[in-house]
């Protein structure tokens, strides 16, 4: 009961201190909004007020349980002492109460649902994966840890600041209930939308559609940031409105503020700033003092999440365009690889079936929103107004992010635009709003919803009362979930602490206490992972043979002359002068163009490492050695697993500092294997300070190391549920 | 943030100086195998061909006609050199054993055993018979052999080690 109540506490302490920020602020800037609409947009910019000081604490490792529990309390506090005597807002415009009995009766139903579920331990991938993986590594160390890389920490972490407060308190349920609580604001907000311009019907069907509708139940009552990202940009398009109607200035900044908040949160919401500035432009022209109160307030919220990549990474946008902003922490070719594997579902065999998918099926693109929102050509008849147009414009603006992810939950943001103007459209056929709401709500009922579905559509499919009681186990219900939690207490047994391990797959790293690698997630990982797959796709079979006339020279480079989508490798570059190899002085200077940062690995004399260009070649790629004193050479020898498409050249570097072609003939031979690769690979994955790797039968590695394990010299010490915990020997 | 974005002015790697350079010496692979093998090396059953039992441990039994393989990177002056043993409770059978040695089909030696207990056989390998980096066949022949009552297996002795050494 205990935990329930710390659980319960870190949650509501954290949207309490978030209530009392925002309400200051709404205080301040005497903006007129109704009661439940003050209320709503409190809760809304205190949470980005609060996310950006806990950001700031995190920057100076002061994130500490005391700070936030009496700075919270003194904060709380002072937004009541303010609050006492205000005069009461006005009430939204009344409606009939029987939508609202209606409404609210789906409202508790299905909140109660989700209040347990978000009350069970934390089992979703990507909230026990990096969501509260950071959170938990960012509680262990006061705040962000700088030597530890991966691209989910360098991603915007407005609600992962919000998390860490309630997570505090309450660990990892605290803060999947934070989440929840927008997820419940969502709602709330359709119909004071609704409700404040005149369009009820619709708003309440837009509300009661979404609440239950199985992607933003599923992803709501889990630590995600989804529900988060479109309450917040919702709230803009809505104040924008408000804007519009009573013009005060003052609104600006509150807008603004949201619109940081939501970049905060999420890259993706970034549309929201320039949509309201665009809405300001149309509006009312150029007017630079109502563009920079617009403004100014977002860039406090977005400016500390670019300068701490700048400074951390060399990159304010890491982990992506890396290209622009080189870096040794995340390969531009990684970052290619993996919003291609983003971008595509490869079930999916044509355009026509995402509809289906989208709202009755649910299995090819992660989860669905429920049958009603296949009527979404409908919505095209509320362009008939001005508000329909607005609608479907901002359900347009921000249904752009899914071209880069068409997985359902990228699509949420514009969801709730799509069903107010379906509801427009809709509002004058007598019935049929409250009857399809009611029709959305029974078929995407829980238990109901199982009986129609993909069976693995991603969606709340368990009432789990006893574990979010805490009556359950949290270690059976979690394993049942997450299958490596069962090696939780060996890993952390077995691994000293400080000490990372390697993995191919995302682990649940929020209840891991250890430091979990994955191979993707940075340049480290790349290189592990390159590593351990030389014997099954680097061997370095193959020597490339430049010979020259002897030449007398500063420096040799070899540079790539065309244009390839792949990456140019090279395993080991070795120098020779009359058929013996010069060796390699510690005066030499290694250097290579891009990723140079790797390019001593050309240089270690390992068959297990090399060099890559981590990125499409092209024409200047290099890899150079310069010397102390003049050498002479006779030939350059490339030893790797040929890449297609390099056109590799040899230039010597002559005096006066200019670098001169010198042959692009090269004779292959096949070399064969090096022997002892597999040992050679583990030694070298030990000296980047890896002793331990978890890896999934799944993984393609693993049939190689089962029947090979003496040849990798890796002792097996535990394993569980199709995944298999090794140390390095 | 603009600028930065036209201007692309991410980290610069400079040059390194050569790291460590590791060794390239680390043994064999699965399906390769190297100039010496003792009976409870984990890597033992890679060197096996035939008639040598299967069970890990610090010394096998010997059939009929047992064969395994190595490999060495110098022919030069190498020794083959043998670690067996003939047990008490055969030896009482067979009385002494002669243990022969051929490599590559071409015989290398033989020595007789007149007592229980361990013995090591060891003979310089003649110029050219052997090529660096190829497998090399080592055969023994044992007799007589104890020969079981129960199944008729054919026991030669206990090895524990075999390979060739410089």
């Amino acid at each position: 009961m205990r935990e329930i109540a710390s659980i319960l506490f870190g949650a509501l302490f954290t949207v309490s201190l978030a209530i009392a920020l925002g309400s200051l602020l709404i205080s301040r800037l005497k903006i007129e909004l109704c009661r439940l609409e003050a209320q709503l947009f409190a809760l809304l910019a205190g949470s980005g007020i609060l996310s950006f000081l806990v950001m700031s604490l995190c920057m100076i490792h002061g994130a500490r349980r005391g700070i936030f529990q009496w700075g919270g309390a003194t904060v709380i506090a002072l937004a009541v002492w303010k609050g006492h005597g205000r005069p009461k807002r006005r009430e939204l415009p009344a409606v009939p109460l029987t939508w609202i009995a209606g409404f609210a009766a789906v409202f508790l139903a299905f909140g109660v649902y989700y209040l347990v579920n978000a009350l069970a331990p934390e089992v979703s991938p990507d909230g026990s994966g990096y969501h509260l993986g950071n959170v938990a590594r960012m509680w262990r160390n006061h705040g962000f840890v700088w030597d530890y890389h991966s691209m989910y920490a360098y991603l915007s972490q407005g609600m992962e600041m919000l998390f860490l407060v309630a997570f505090t308190f309450g660990k990892h349920s605290a803060a999947a209930l934070v989440h929840l609580v927008f997820l419940l604001a969502l709602p709330l907000l359709l119909v004071c939308w609704g409700r404040r311009f005149g369009f009820w019907k619709a708003g309440f069907f837009a509300a009661t559609t979404m609440i239950v509708s199985p992607v933003v139940a599923r992803d709501g009552a889990a630590a995600y940031n989804d529900l988060a990202i479109v309450t917040l940009i919702f709230a803009v398009f809505y104040l924008l409105q408000v804007w519009d109607e009573i013009r005060q200035d003052n609104l600006l900044i509150l807008i603004g503020v949201l619109c940081g908040a939501a970049y905060a949160i999420k890259y993706t919401a970034f549309l929201a700033l320039p949509f309201a500035m665009g809405w300001l432009l149309v509006g009312c022209g150029w007017h630079t003092g109502r563009l920079a109160r617009l403004f100014l307030p977002a860039l406090v919220f977005v400016a500390p999440w670019v300068v701490r990549n700048w400074v951390w990474v060399g990159n304010p946008t890491a982990p992506f365009l890396n290209a622009w902003f080189p870096n040794p922490y995340y390969h531009p070719g990684m970052e290619r690889i993996y919003t291609e594997s983003l971008r595509h579902y490869y079930n999916i065999k044509h355009y026509w079936q995402i509809p289906l998918e989208l709202t009755i099926r649910g299995g090819l693109l992660e989860s669905l929103f429920g049958p009603v929102l296949l009527l979404f050509p409908v919505a095209l008849f509320a362009l008939r107004s001005r508000f329909g147009r607005r609608l479907l414009l901002a359900a347009l603006v921000f249904a752009l992010p899914a071209y880069m992810n068409v997985g359902a939950r990228f699509l949420i943001p514009c969801v709730p635009f799509l069903l107010l103007a379906m509801g427009l459209a809709m509002t004058e056929i007598p019935g049929a709003l409250a009857l399809l709401a009611v029709f959305q709500a029974f078929l995407c009922w829980p238990a109901v919803l199982s009986s129609w579905c993909a069976p693995w559509a991603w969606r709340i499919s368990t009432f789990p009362l006893q574990a979010a009681l805490r009556r359950q186990s949290s270690d059976e219900y979690i394993t049942r979930w997450i299958g490596d939690y069962a090696l939780k207490r060996q890993i952390e047994a077995w691994v000293p602490s400080g000490e990372p391990i390697y993995t191919f797959a995302g682990r649940p790293e929020a209840y891991i206490d250890r430091d979990i690698v994955t191979s993707y997630e940075s340049t480290l990982g790349n290189l592990a992972h390159a590593i351990l797959w030389t014997p099954q796709a680097y061997l370095p079979d193959t020597q490339q043979h430049f010979k020259m006339l002897p030449v007398t020279t500063r420096g040799i480079r070899v540079v790539n002359m065309s244009f390839s989508d792949g990456f140019w490798t090279v395993a080991e570059l070795r120098l020779y002068v009359k058929g013996r190899e010069l060796s390699r002085a510690t005066g030499w200077r290694i250097s290579a163009k891009p990723n140079g940062w790797e390019a001593p690995l050309a240089f270690d004399n390992s068959y297990a490492t090399r060099w890559s260009t981590w990125q499409a070649m092209s024409p200047g790629d290099r890899i150079q050695v310069e010397f102390p004193a003049p050498e002479t050479v006779d030939e350059v020898v490339i030893e790797c697993q040929p890449s297609d498409g390099a056109r590799p050249r040899v230039e010597v570097l002559q005096t006066g500092g200019r670098w001169v072609p010198v042959t692009d003939t090269m004779e292959v031979v096949k070399a064969g294997p090096p022997e002892g690769i597999r040992r050679a690979a583990t030694r070298d994955l030990k000296a980047l300070g890896f002793h331990y790797i978890l890896l999934n039968e799944s993984d393609l590695l693993y049939d190689d190391v089962s029947k090979n394990r003496p040849f990798w010299g890796l002792t097996e010490l535990a394993k569980a549920n199709g995944a298999h915990f090794y140390h390095i020997d | 943030m603009g600028c930065a974005a036209l201007l692309g002015c991410g980290r610069q790697a400079g040059a390194f100086a050569p790291p460590q350079q590791r060794s390239l010496d680390l043994g064999p692979d699965p399906g390769t195998v190297g100039s010496f093998v003792a009976m409870d090396d984990p890597l033992a059953d890679q060197y096996i061909v035939r008639d040598i039992s299967s069970d890990r441990g610090y010394r096998r039994w010997a059939f009929l006609h047992p064969e395994m393989r190595f490999r060495v990177k110098d022919a030069s002056h190498l020794n083959f050199a043998a670690e067996f043993a003939l047990p008490e409770v055969t030896f009482k059978v067979t009385g002494p054993v002669t243990v022969s040695c051929a490599v590559n089909g071409r015989p290398l030696g033989s020595m007789r055993c007149d007592r229980a207990g361990d013995w090591r056989f060891e003979k310089p390998v003649p110029q050219g018979l052997v090529e660096a980096g190829k497998d090399i066949h080592v055969t023994f022949e044992a007799s007589p052999r104890w020969i079981s009552p129960d199944d008729g297996a054919e026991l030669s002795f206990f090895l524990h080690s075999a390979g060739f050494t410089q």
